[in-house]
C-alpha cells in the first residue's frame, strides 16, 4: 500500500506530496486543481517502465487518435502537456513511499541517438540539421522498484508514428483507471471474466442490486461476436447493462475495477457520477468490502459533499478507519493538499464547514 | 391571443407537506477577517452589531460550543483559503470567571496546532460580558436596557420568583427572556432581539465589544486583499 506520493513536474504538479494516504482516499477539490491528474501521476507511477501507458492516459482525455506526420506534431500530441508548464526539458519524477521501501518512475525526453529519416521541413517552416530526429524524438522512462535492479523503456516518435522499446518492463503494482466518462464495456467483460475465474467469491450482482433492486441475474453473453454483461430485470430477456442507466454501468466498472486491482492501485475519476444520493452510503460499503476482500488501495475523485459525507459514516463504524479525504487547492499558482483525518472531516461535515 | 391557463386546484392540509427550513450552505471563508462565535443566538447578535457598525471585512460563523472550539480551529483550518485569513477573533460567554473563560480559549487555540506568536492567523479573544466579568451575553443585553422604565418590574418578577421559592438558576437570562416579552416582535432570544433593533447599540453597555469588533475590522491588510487565493 503507497504510504505516500510525490510528484515533480508533472501537468499541474511542479512540486507536490500528499502524505498519510489510507487504504481508500477520496480526493475533492475545485474544478481543474488537478483531480484527475493526480490519478493519472499514480497510474503512471504503479506503471513503472511500460511506457504504452503514456498512451492510455492520453486516451482517457479523449486523445484517442495520434497522426503521424512532423515530429512537433507527435510531440505536442504524445507528451508536451504530460510536462509541467508544456517544458519538456524537465524530468518528470513520480515517487511513492510504501511499505517495503520506496519505488520511483521518472519520464524524460532525450534522444535515441538513431536518427530515423530526412525531415521535410515545410511543415514548421523550421530546417533540422543532421538530417533527421535527433534531440528529443523519445520519451524515456526510468523505474526504480523497492528491491531489484532499474529498468528503461522508450516511447519513439518517428514520421510513421509511435513505437515503444523496452527491456522487459516492470510493472510494480497492478493498477486499473476508471475514467469519468467510463465506456470501456470490452475491459469490464474480461474483469468480470477474470473474477468468475478467480477463487474470490465476490457477489458482482449483490453490489449492482443497490442501484437496480429487481436485477436477478447477471451474466456474459456473445451477440454478434461483441460480449457484453448483461442483466435480467425482469422485461422477458435480458438487457445489457449499459443500457440499464449511468449509475448500474458505473458501479458495474467500479467493483470490477477493485476486483481486478488484487494488491494494486484501483483509480476512479468521479466515483459519484450517475449515482443517486440515497445509494451512497451502501454503495460505499461495497467499495469497503471489495477493497479489504481484494487488498486494493482505492483512489476516487469526487465533487460530491455527500458522497464523502457517505464514505465518512461507513468507515466511521469500522475500528481502523481506513480512509483519507483529501482536497486539492490551488494557491499561489500551487497545487496543495489538505487531509482530513476521521476527527476532522466529522467536524466539518457536522459543523458544516466546506470541504470540497 | 387571450388564453387562460386553468387556475390549480388548492391543495387540502393533507395533502400540503411541512416546509423544511431551507438548509444553509456550508461555510466558505470570504474574509481576512473570522469572528467565531458561540451558538447561533450569539451569531445573530453579532451579525446585527456588525452590520450596526457597518464593519465590512468580519464574516461571522458559529463554531457551536466551547468544548468544540479546539477541533473546530483544527478543522477549520484545513478549509480552502484559511491561507488568506489574517486574523481570527472568538467570542464566548465568561460564565463563572472570564480569565477562566479566556485560558480554556488559549487552550483550544494551543491544542488545535496554532503557535501563540505566529504572524498569521492573530487570535484576538472577547470574553462576555466585557472581558472581566462573569455573565455571558444576556448579560450585556441587561446592561444596556438599565434605563428602561420597565426594568424595575422585571426586577421584581425575581423576588416575586424567590418570595415564592421558584429557583432562578440563570437570573440574567431570565430578566432578559422577561424584558423581551414585553417588547413588539418579541421573537424570545438575543439575537433575534438584535435583528428587531432592540438593543440600544449606543448604550456605554456596548462600548467593549464594540471597541473589540472595531479592532478586528481595522486588522485586515492594508490594500489588495480581494478574499480570494492569489
Amino acid at each position: 500500500m503507497l504510504k505516500s506520493i510525490s510528484i515533480t513536474g508533472f501537468k499541474c504538479f511542479d512540486r507536490f506530496a500528499i502524505d498519510d494516504l489510507a487504504q481508500v482516499n477520496l480526493i475533492g477539490g475545485e474544478n481543474n486543481v488537478g483531480k484527475s491528474a493526480l490519478l493519472e501521476a499514480i497510474f503512471l507511477l504503479i506503471s513503472g517502465a511500460n511506457v504504452g501507458n503514456v498512451l492510455k492516459i492520453n486516451a482517457f482525455r479523449g486523445i484517442t487518435e495520434i497522426r503521424g506526420g512532423e515530429l512537433d506534431h507527435l510531440r505536442e500530441q504524445v507528451w508536451s502537456h504530460l510536462f509541467s508548464g508544456f517544458d519538456a526539458h524537465r524530468k518528470i519524477q513520480l515517487a511513492a513511499v510504501e511499505d517495503s521501501g520506496e519505488l520511483k518512475t521518472t519520464y524524460d525526453v532525450h534522444s535515441t541517438g538513431r536518427p530515423v529519416r530526412k525531415v521535410d521541413a515545410t511543415g514548421s517552416g523550421e530546417t533540422r540539421p543532421n538530417g533527421g530526429f535527433r534531440r528529443g524524438d523519445a520519451l524515456r522512462v526510468e523505474f526504480t522498484p523497492t528491491k531489484g535492479k532499474k529498468s528503461e523503456a522508450h516511447l519513439v516518435l518517428s514520421p510513421e508514428g509511435i513505437r515503444t522499446e523496452s527491456t522487459e518492463p516492470q510493472v510494480p503494482l497492478r493498477g486499473v483507471f476508471v475514467t469519468s466518462r467510463h465506456r470501456d464495456s470490452a475491459s469490464d467483460v474480461e474483469r468480470f471474466g477474470r473474477l468468475q475465474l478467480s477463487h474470490e467469491r465476490f457477489e458482482l450482482m449483490e453490489a449492482l442490486r443497490i442501484v437496480e433492486p429487481r436485477l436477478t441475474d447477471v451474466a456474459t453473453i456473445v451477440s454478434g461476436g461483441v460480449p457484453m454483461i448483461y442483466g435480467d430485470i425482469g422485461l422477458g430477456r435480458k438487457l445489457p447493462l449499459s443500457l440499464m442507466g449511468e449509475g448500474v454501468s458505473r458501479l458495474c466498472a467500479t467493483v470490477l475495477a477493485i476486483a481486478d486491482s488484487r494488491d494494486g492501485c484501483a483509480l476512479i475519476d468521479e466515483i459519484e457520477n450517475g449515482l443517486h444520493y440515497s445509494v451512497l452510503r451502501r454503495v460505499w460499503e461495497v467499495l469497503r468490502r471489495a477493497c479489504q476482500t481484494f487488498n486494493v488501495q482505492l483512489f476516487a475523485t469526487t465533487h460530491s459533499r455527500e458522497c464523502a459525507a457517505a464514505a465518512h459514516e461507513v468507515f466511521s463504524e469500522t475500528s481502523d478507519y481506513n480512509f483519507a479525504y483529501c482536497r486539492l487547492d490551488r494557491v499561489n499558482g500551487e497545487i496543495n493538499v489538505k487531509t482530513f483525518d476521521r476527527e476532522t472531516l466529522d467536524t466539518a461535515l457536522r459543523c458544516n464547514l466546506e470541504t470540497r | 391571443m387571450n388564453r387562460r391557463r386553468p387556475k390549480p386546484a388548492a391543495l387540502s392540509s393533507e395533502e400540503m407537506l411541512p416546509v423544511e427550513p431551507r438548509p444553509e450552505a456550508p461555510v466558505t471563508i470570504v474574509q481576512p477577517v473570522l469572528l467565531l462565535v458561540e451558538g447561533k443566538d450569539c451569531e445573530l447578535f453579532t451579525r446585527a452589531l456588525v452590520s450596526h457598525l457597518k464593519l465590512g471585512n468580519i464574516q461571522i460563523v458559529n463554531f457551536g460550543g466551547v468544548e468544540e472550539l479546539g477541533q473546530y480551529l483544527k478543522t477549520l483550518s484545513l478549509s480552502r483559503r484559511f491561507e488568506t485569513v489574517k486574523t481570527i477573533g472568538i467570542l464566548r460567554d465568561a460564565e463563572r470567571s472570564a480569565a477562566d473563560a479566556r485560558r480554556s480559549v488559549e487552550g483550544s487555540i494551543s491544542a488545535a496546532g496554532f503557535k501563540s506568536k505566529a504572524r498569521s492567523p492573530r487570535f484576538q479573544v472577547f470574553i462576555l460580558p466585557d472581558n472581566k466579568s462573569p455573565g455571558m451575553l444576556e448579560t450585556l443585553c441587561w446592561r444596556s436596557v438599565k434605563n428602561d422604565p420597565f426594568i424595575p418590574c422585571v426586577e421584581e418578577l425575581l423576588v416575586c420568583a424567590e418570595k415564592h421559592r421558584v429557583e432562578v438558576k440563570n437570573p440574567d437570562k431570565t430578566k432578559t427572556c422577561a424584558f423581551l416579552a414585553t417588547r413588539p416582535d418579541y421573537k424570545g432570544l438575543v439575537g433575534r432581539a438584535a435583528q428587531k433593533g432592540v438593543w440600544p447599540w449606543s448604550s456605554p453597555a456596548f462600548e467593549a465589544i464594540r471597541k473589540f469588533l472595531e479592532g478586528l475590522d481595522r486588522s485586515k491588510p492594508a490594500s489588495g486583499f480581494t478574499g480570494l487565493p492569489h
